[in-house]
């Protein structure tokens, strides 16, 4: 078995450190800022009392990265609480996902995380009034071209990206979790019966099983894996915490996996916190999910990328053949996301349209300077 | 040991293979580069920054040419952070530039202990003066000056970097950054001072760097206390005044010319309440004669 690397040594067995030398905190510190994860390291020594042993001239890496998530978190909170007041008038209750969603059920997967976008479902039947609410109270849409905008609304399982004019942070407002055209495409209305209310916050979230597979179906369908290892330790995090809370879990997620027809991503997503994170899975769990995989060519193929980009991005860590790796994944992503006679206009209007349209519009750009 | 202890050939060869780790201000560097401008850069303008024998560095640093076939044509280099650039690459001719660019960066994107002020900081009998300034204000050329005469130390000529808890200014000598005219002024009012070669077309125009004095940078871990704010406009053809400024409005500008204010929250605000109840604000107009601007520097720190 390979070692899992300094980073997930720190995050999973944080006592490790007391023996560390000045090298070794040297290494972790490039990790940590490859991966975007001091803060949760730091919340993670915090919370085991080992914040003494971070050397000294060390620690403010740490305590900035610290800083900046908790600015991060107040600033989600408070948008938060603002999309909801805003869409409460016309009645609609949103669910959040992905982050948002960690804060909105109190799971340890949003300590230390820093979050880029705050996303939300809403049913496909109130987009539209959802859509005119949050017009109405500041939020705008991100200017698109006429391609780009009705590709949104024809394909995908979101409406273009809003944000509030005041503020700045990006919303996602999602009528489906999935592109409409993918081949995984998730039964929202199964999705949607199981969509729990924390007592906690008062706001709504997808189930713990539901979470763990969307995050999941989001990592591993993407074709970008900058913050992959990030996203990893979060479903990492997530099991580890479910599986300790719920004994059912395991079963509860296997079963679901299969009911929504995404077993194949359930399966890479264990494997993969297996392999990185160590994440202990009960070996009749990893029995079940075996059935979820692939020809055994496949399967070595596609574990052997995933752990490649999975891995803290930085030199320390990722293999040679990560280039491979990305271009495999990337293929693999637009060929579950559209089907060939959506993917071929598509990659066709994107190489060669959409170019030559901003190359015109700077032109035009350039002319106007001149006169003006 | 020094950096001016190695001779060109070590110094490049380490640039190319385990990295030349040393103390840029207050933070540790770890560079690698195969960059000549680098190397000249650095014996040029970091011949007293003491070399790094421990194991750790806050900030690992790789300035490298892009490859592809346009290095031919227009070569350019890039910025790497822990391997990952953060900026677009630039000519290959700003090599040095770049990289005090980078270095800047480093600290006002990731030291959220402290609250970072775009300001220059110099100090003379344990006053510091801090310099916020907008581009084009006079900000560095004062600064350059004030470095140059007897008796004031620089903090730094881009961040202020104010420690809230300790109530102090913690230094960060680093070559002052020369932009187009200050550039010529600056050598005519110092000339034995040592200047890194100009680099032409930059996004800000020419810019050159000027090495800080060495008991600048022997002064590195001495912080110092903050006693005055002065904002510079330099208006040619003005009288050189010095006009009180409201704390009310010092506050405000102080938050805008500060990188972290809104990320520090609740202790941002307190971070400059504490700096206004120590310091006198003024604003200053001044018309570039940098004999009066430094008479009146030092009457402010005299008296």
């Amino acid at each position: 078995m390979k070692q899992i690397p300094l980073s997930s040594r720190l995050l999973t067995t944080p006592q490790c450190i007391i023996s560390w030398d000045e090298l070794t905190w040297d290494l972790l510190i490039q990790q940590g800022y490859a991966s975007g994860l001091l803060a949760r390291m730091y919340n993670v020594l915090s919370t085991e009392k080992l914040l003494e042993h971070i050397p000294k001239h060390i620690i403010w890496h740490f305590e900035s990265a610290y800083k900046l998530y908790q600015a991060h978190y107040l600033d989600v909170v408070y948008e938060m609480d603002k999309l909801s007041q805003a869409l409460n008038v016309a009645g609609i209750m949103p669910v959040f996902l992905k982050g948002a969603g960690y804060i909105a059920s109190r799971d340890n997967s949003y300590f230390g995380r820093l979050f880029a976008d705050v996303d939300i479902y809403i049913p496909k039947n109130k987009i539209a009034s959802a859509e005119q609410m949050l017009k109405w109270q500041g939020w705008e849409s991100k200017k698109l071209d006429d391609y780009d905008e009705s590709y949104y609304r024809k394909w995908m399982h979101e409406i273009p990206p809003m944000s509030h004019k005041m503020r700045g942070m990006t919303l996602d407002v999602h009528h489906s979790l999935t592109p409409l055209t993918s081949k995984m495409a998730m039964d929202v209305e199964k999705l949607e019966k199981k969509v729990v209310l924390s007592n906690e916050t008062g706001y709504q979230t997808l189930s713990p099983e539901d979470r763990v597979l969307h995050s999941a179906i989001h990592l591993l369908l993407d074709s970008e894996f900058s913050k992959g290892f990030r996203d990893l330790s979060d479903l990492d995090i997530m099991l580890r915490e479910f599986s300790g809370k719920n004994s059912d879990f395991w079963c509860a997620l296997v079963s679901r996996a299969e009911d929504l027809a995404v077993g194949r991503v359930l399966y890479y997503c264990l494997m993969s916190c297996h392999q990185i994170f160590e994440t202990p899975i009960p070996d009749e769990v990893i029995k079940q999910i075996k059935g979820f995989s692939p020809s055994k060519i496949v399967n070595k193929i596609m574990l052997t990328c995933f752990y490649a980009v999975l891995l803290p991005n930085h030199n320390s860590c990722v293999p040679r053949y990560i280039n491979i790796a990305n271009n495999i994944l990337f293929l693999r992503s637009h060929w579950l996301k559209m089907p060939m006679h959506i993917l071929i206009p598509h990659l066709f209007h994107k190489s060669f349209i959409t170019p030559f349209t901003e190359w015109n519009k700077q032109q035009k750009e350039t002319e106007q300077n001149l006169k003006g | 040991m020094r950096l001016a202890d190695l001779n060109k050939t070590e110094l490049a060869k380490r640039l190319n293979h385990q990295g030349v780790c040393f103390f840029a201000g207050g933070f540790s560097v770890c560079l690698n580069s195969k960059v000549p401008a680098i190397v000249d850069g650095l014996l040029s303008q970091y011949g007293n920054n003491l070399l790094n024998e421990a194991d750790f560095s806050d900030f690992h640093i790789n300035i490298k040419a892009t490859s592809g076939v346009r290095r031919f044509i227009r070569p350019r280099v890039q910025f790497f952070l822990n391997g990952n650039a953060p900026f677009y690459p630039m000519p290959y001719t700003q090599a040095f530039p770049l990289l005090e660019w980078g270095m800047n960066w480093c600290v006002t994107n990731h030291c959220h202990e402290h609250l970072v002020i775009h300001a220059a900081v110099v100090e003379k009998n344990g006053k510091a003066i801090i310099l916020p300034g907008t581009p084009g204000s006079g900000k560095s050329t004062l600064c350059a000056a004030l470095a140059n005469t007897s008796g004031w130390r620089l903090l730094s000529d881009e961040l202020a970097i104010y420690n809230y808890k300790s109530q102090m200014l913690v230094p960060n000598p680093r070559p002052v950054s020369l932009k187009n005219q200050s550039i010529d002024v600056i050598k005519k009012f110092a000339p034995s001072s040592i200047f890194s070669p100009t680099v032409h077309d930059t996004i800000k125009g020419s810019v050159a760097h000027m090495m800080p004095s060495i008991e600048s940078i022997e002064g590195t871990n001495n912080d110092a206390v903050p006693a005055f704010v002065v904002f510079p406009k330099y208006i040619a053809e003005s009288n050189s005044e010095l006009e009180l400024v409201s704390k009310g409005d010092a506050f405000i500008q102080l938050a805008e010319h500060s990188f972290n204010y809104q990320i520090l929250h609740s202790d941002g605000f307190e971070a400059i309440a504490s700096l206004l109840d120590q310091t006198n604000c003024y604003k200053y107009t001044y018309d570039g004669d940098l004999a009066v601007a430094i008479n009146q520097m030092e009457s402010l720190v005299c008296l």
